[in-house]
C-alpha cells in the first residue's frame, strides 16, 4: 500500500501534516517541530484553519501543517472538511496520527481510514503521563506489530517522545520511508518499529463485496485509494459523491446504482464499516494497554464532575462572570489599566506632545488634522488602539485562556445547551458566543466549529446583533458602573433583545434544530506560560487585523471631513439620534461605531460624563446592538456569503434603532412618573 | 462480524433500552444506534457510540452525560434516544426506567448495525 519516495537528498523538504481527534495534542507537537506556537486549549475546535510552519533538523527541512481537529475521514463539521481537503490536495509525504493513549480505541478508527485511504502514517500515542496517572501502560512496540506501523509513545506538554518523532521523520526506520522498514530504531518507550503489512478492518462478505465492486469502477484520479473512495461513497459521504461523480461521468450512473443497491432495505451497508473498525480498534487496544492500577480520583475530577450539575455549575458561573468578566476585564482591564493610558499617558503626555510637533512640522492645516489633533491617525487611531482596546482585549483574553485551558468551556456548553435550543443553537454554540464578548471577529471565525449552516448562520447573526466585544463591554461597564440602574437597564434590553432576535431568527430559518454532542474532557490545572503564549498570539492576531481598520477608519473620517461628506452622514445620523431622544453629539459616536464597534465604544467613553443617564443608557444599548464592527462584517461576508450577511446586516440595522426608539420611550415614561 | 467481548451474550440481559432510559450509574453495551440521517450516524459513531462499546451514564439532566470507554460525553436528549443499550439483569424492573425517560426499547433491534 505503500510505496518508498523517491529522493530523500539533505536539503529536500519533507511534508508533514499533523493530524488527529480534538484536543489530543497535535498543536502542541507543531509547536516542538517548528518552533512556532499556536493557540492550545483544552476544549474542541481552536484550530480553524490549518497553521504551517517550517522545522529544519538532521538537515533536513520539514514543511509540516497542523490540521483542525478530524474524528474520521467521513467529515462532519467544516473544520473537518478542511483538515481532509489537506490531506487529499497537499498529499503529504508522511501523516502524524496523533492519539490520545487513554483512549487508544477511540482513536485507533482514524489510523485504519488514514492507512486504508493510502497515506503513510506515523502513529504517536500521546498523553502517556495522564494514561500512566490513570493506572494504564500502553505498550508502542505491541501496537506497532499489530497495526503493522511506526508508533512512537509520548507525553507532548512534557516535550517526552518529541526527539524520538524527530529522529523517526529523518531516518524513517533506516532511510526507507515504507511502513515495512527494518528497525533502526532502538528499543524504550519510544519505539518505531513495524512488521507486516499495516492493519485495517476487513468488514463483513456484503460490504466487501460492495466495496470491491464499486473500487473496481473507479477509473478517475482521486487522492486516496480506491478502496478509500469506495468506502465514503459506500458511507454516502457527500464531498465523495460529487467527487465521484465529477470524475467519473458516464461510469457515475452505475456505481450510483451499486450505492442504491447496497444501502436498500432495512439493514443498508453504509452502517457497517464503523462498528468493524471500533471493534478492530478495541481489540488492538485490549491487546497493547493494560491496566496496572485503579485509576485515582483526583480533586480536579471531583470538581470537574461538580461542574457538570446544574446546582453547583450556576453558581461558579455566576462568580466567573463577576470576577473573570465584571472585575477582571470590566474593573481591572476597562478601569486601571485604561485610566492610566489613556489619561495618564496619552491624553495628558503623548497627545499634546504628538499636537506640538505635527504642528511644527507641518504648515499645511491638512496633514495636521490627518496626523493629530481631534481625529488623527496618531492622536485617536493610534490612542484607541493601545490605551483602550489593548488593555480591555488583553485582560479578555487572558480570562478566556484561563477558561479554555482548564477545561471548564465543555462543561459551560453542556449546562447551557437547553437554554440555548429556543435560539436555534447547541450548547456547542456557546463558545463562539462567549468567544465574541472578546472580540466578535474572532468569534465569526470560530462558528465555523458549529456543525450546521444553519447553526452557523443564526450564531453569527447573534454575534453581529447584540454580544458586545470587549473593547465595546469593556469601555460600556466603565461608563456605566458608577451608575448601577444603567447598567442593570443596559443588560436587561440588550438580553432581551438578544433572546427575543435570537428566537425569531431561529423561527424564520428552515431547518433542524442542532443537535449537541460534545467531548468533557479532564478538568486541567491551566499552566502560566500557556496562557501567556495564547494571550500573546491571540494580541497578535487582533492587531494584525484591527489596527490596519483603526488606521483606515480615521482616514476615512479625516476624508469624510475634507469632502464634506461627514457632516451630511452626521446631520442623518443626528435625525435619527433626535429620534431617540439623544443630543446629536452621539451621532459622531454612532458613525465611528459603524467604522469600528468598539471605536464608537470609546467615542461613548469620551462624551459620558456630559450626558444625562437616560441619554446615556439608550445610547449605550443602540451602539451594542448596532452593526458590528468593519471587520466583522468584512469577515461575515467572508464565512457566510454576501447575500446571508447583507440579510444580517438589514435585520440588524432597523432592529438596534427600534429598540433603542422604544426603550427611550419606555424610561421617558418612567422618567415622568418619578424614576 | 463477531461480537465485542464473547462474555455479554443477549440471553444474559434484562433487555434494551435507550440511553435516555438508563439510570443514573448504570452501565450497558450498546447494541444498536438510530439517526435522523447519515450525518447523525457519523456524529454518533465518531464518538464512539457503536455496538459493542460499552458505556455507563453519569448525569441526565440537564444533558446526559455518560462515559464511553475512558471518555466522557455529553449529548442531548434527541441523540441519546437513539443508542440501543444492552444492560445486564438487576432488581429493578426492565422497562421502568425506559418508560419515563420515553425510550423506546423496540425500535434499536430492527435497525441493528451488526450481523
Amino acid at each position: 500500500m505503500t510505496e518508498v519516495v523517491e529522493g530523500m537528498a539533505p536539503g529536500s523538504r519533507v511534508k508533514v501534516a499533523i493530524v488527529g481527534c480534538p484536543n489530543v495534542g497535535k498543536s502542541v507537537l507543531f509547536g516542538h517541530l517548528t518552533g512556532r506556537y499556536v493557540s492550545v486549549s483544552n476544549y474542541p475546535g481552536t484550530t480553524v484553519e490549518v497553521a504551517r510552519g517550517l522545522g529544519r533538523w538532521a538537515g533536513i527541512t520539514f514543511e509540516v501543517s497542523d490540521t483542525p481537529g478530524l474524528y474520521s475521514l467521513s467529515c462532519i463539521t467544516d473544520e473537518e472538511r478542511t483538515a481532509r481537503r489537506l490531506l487529499t490536495r497537499e498529499r503529504p509525504d508522511w501523516l502524524i496520527h496523533v492519539a490520545d493513549g487513554k483512549n487508544l480505541d477511540r482513536m485507533l478508527p482514524l489510523t485504519f481510514q488514514l492507512v486504508e485511504a493510502g497515506f503513510r502514517v506515523l502513529l504517536v500515542v500521546n498523553m502517556l503521563d495522564e494514561a500512566r496517572s490513570a493506572g494504564l501502560v500502553v505498550d508502542t512496540a505491541c501496537l506497532s506489530a499489530r497495526l503493522g506501523l511506526p508508533v512512537i509513545g509520548a507525553a507532548l506538554t512534557r516535550g517526552e517522545g518529541v526527539s524520538e518523532i524527530r529522529d523517526f521523520l529523518a531516518r524513517p526506520a533506516g532511510g526507507e520511508m515504507g511502513v515495512r522498514a527494518a528497525g533502526k530504531m532502538s528499543g524504550g518507550a519510544g519505539e518505531a518499529k513495524t512488521k507486516g503489512p499495516a492493519a485495517a478492518p476487513i468488514y463483513d462478505r456484503p460490504t466487501e463485496a460492495a466495496l470491491t465492486a464499486i473500487a473496481e469502477r473507479l477509473r478517475g484520479r482521486y487522492a486516496m485509494t480506491p478502496r478509500a473512495v469506495a468506502l465514503l461513497a459506500l458511507q454516502e459521504d457527500p464531498e465523495t459523491l460529487d467527487l465521484v461523480r465529477a470524475e467519473e461521468r458516464e461510469g457515475w450512473p452505475g456505481i450510483r446504482r451499486l450505492l442504491d443497491q447496497a444501502n436498500q432495505g432495512p439493514r443498508p451497508l453504509r452502517h457497517r464499516p464503523p462498528p468493524a473498525a471500533h471493534h478492530l480498534a478495541r481489540t488492538v487496544a485490549a491487546a497493547c494497554v493494560r491496566e496496572v492500577a485503579k485509576p485515582r480520583v483526583s480533586a480536579g475530577q471531583i470538581l470537574g464532575d461538580l461542574l457538570l450539575r446544574p446546582l453547583f455549575g450556576v453558581p461558579v458561573l455566576a462568580a466567573v462572570v463577576y470576577f473573570g468578566l465584571y472585575r477582571f476585564v470590566g474593573g481591572f482591564g476597562a478601569g486601571t489599566l485604561v485610566d492610566a493610558l489613556d489619561r495618564a499617558l496619552f491624553l495628558d503626555l503623548v497627545n499634546p506632545w504628538l499636537n506640538r510637533t505635527v504642528d511644527i512640522l507641518f504648515a499645511s492645516e491638512l496633514w495636521r488634522e490627518l496626523l493629530a489633533h481631534e481625529y488623527g491617525l496618531l492622536t485617536l487611531g493610534v490612542r484607541y488602539a493601545v490605551a483602550i482596546v489593548l488593555p480591555i482585549v488583553g485582560t479578555f483574553f487572558v480570562a478566556f485562556a484561563v477558561l479554555e485551558d482548564s477545561g471548564y468551556l465543555p462543561r459551560l456548553a453542556l449546562l447551557a445547551d437547553r437554554l440555548l435550543k429556543p435560539l436555534g443553537l447547541s450548547g456547542r454554540a456557546l463558545i463562539p458566543l462567549t468567544l465574541g464578548l472578546g472580540c466578535g471577529t474572532m468569534a465569526t471565525l470560530v462558528t465555523r466549529t458549529l456543525e450546521t449552516r444553519r447553526e452557523r448562520v443564526l450564531a453569527t447573526f447573534l454575534l453581529a446583533l447584540g454580544v458586545p466585544c470587549s473593547a465595546q463591554l469593556g469601555v460600556t461597564l466603565g461608563v456605566l458602573a458608577a451608575r448601577p440602574r444603567a447598567l442593570a437597564i443596559w443588560s436587561l434590553t440588550v438580553l432581551t433583545v438578544l433572546v427575543g432576535g435570537g428566537t425569531l431568527a431561529a423561527r424564520l430559518l428552515p431547518g433542524q434544530a442542532a443537535p449537541f454532542f460534545m467531548e468533557v474532557p479532564p478538568l486541567r490545572l491551566p499552566s502560566f506560560g500557556n496562557i501567556w503564549r495564547k494571550t500573546t498570539a491571540r494580541m497578535a492576531w487582533y492587531f494584525r487585523e484591527v489596527l490596519p481598520v483603526f488606521l483606515a477608519a480615521s482616514l476615512v473620517i479625516w476624508l469624510g471631513r475634507l469632502v464634506g461628506l461627514f457632516p451630511l452622514a452626521l446631520s442623518g445620523l443626528a435625525t435619527v439620534c433626535r429620534w431617540l431622544g439623544l443630543p446629536k453629539e452621539v451621532s459622531l459616536v454612532f458613525l465611528f461605531g459603524f467604522l469600528r464597534r468598539d471605536y464608537g465604544a470609546a467615542g461613548l467613553y469620551d462624551l459620558a460624563p456630559s450626558l444625562p443617564t437616560t441619554s446615556l443608557v439608550v445610547a449605550a444599548v443602540t451602539l451594542t446592538l448596532f452593526v458590528p464592527c468593519l471587520a466583522q462584517v468584512v469577515l461575515m461576508f467572508k464565512e457566510r456569503g454576501p447575500k446571508v450577511a447583507l440579510a444580517i446586516v438589514g435585520f440588524v440595522f432597523p432592529l438596534a434603532i427600534l429598540s433603542g426608539y422604544v426603550l427611550s420611550q419606555i424610561l421617558a415614561l418612567t422618567e415622568g412618573a418619578g424614576w | 462480524m463477531v461480537r465485542g467481548r464473547g462474555e455479554r451474550e443477549p440471553a444474559e440481559a434484562a433487555g434494551v433500552m435507550t440511553l435516555a432510559g438508563m439510570r443514573v450509574g448504570q452501565s450497558g453495551e450498546v447494541v444498536a444506534v438510530e439517526a435522523p440521517d447519515q450525518a447523525g450516524y457519523r456524529r454518533l459513531f465518531a464518538l464512539g457510540l457503536v455496538p459493542g462499546a460499552r458505556v455507563t451514564l453519569l448525569q441526565r439532566f440537564p444533558t446526559y452525560v455518560f462515559t464511553v470507554g475512558r471518555t466522557t460525553i455529553a449529548v442531548d436528549a434527541e441523540m441519546a434516544r437513539g443508542v440501543g443499550v444492552a444492560t445486564p439483569a438487576r432488581k429493578a424492573g426492565p422497562g421502568h426506567d425506559g418508560a419515563r425517560a420515553q425510550g423506546r426499547p423496540g425500535h434499536a433491534s430492527g435497525r441493528r448495525t451488526r450481523r
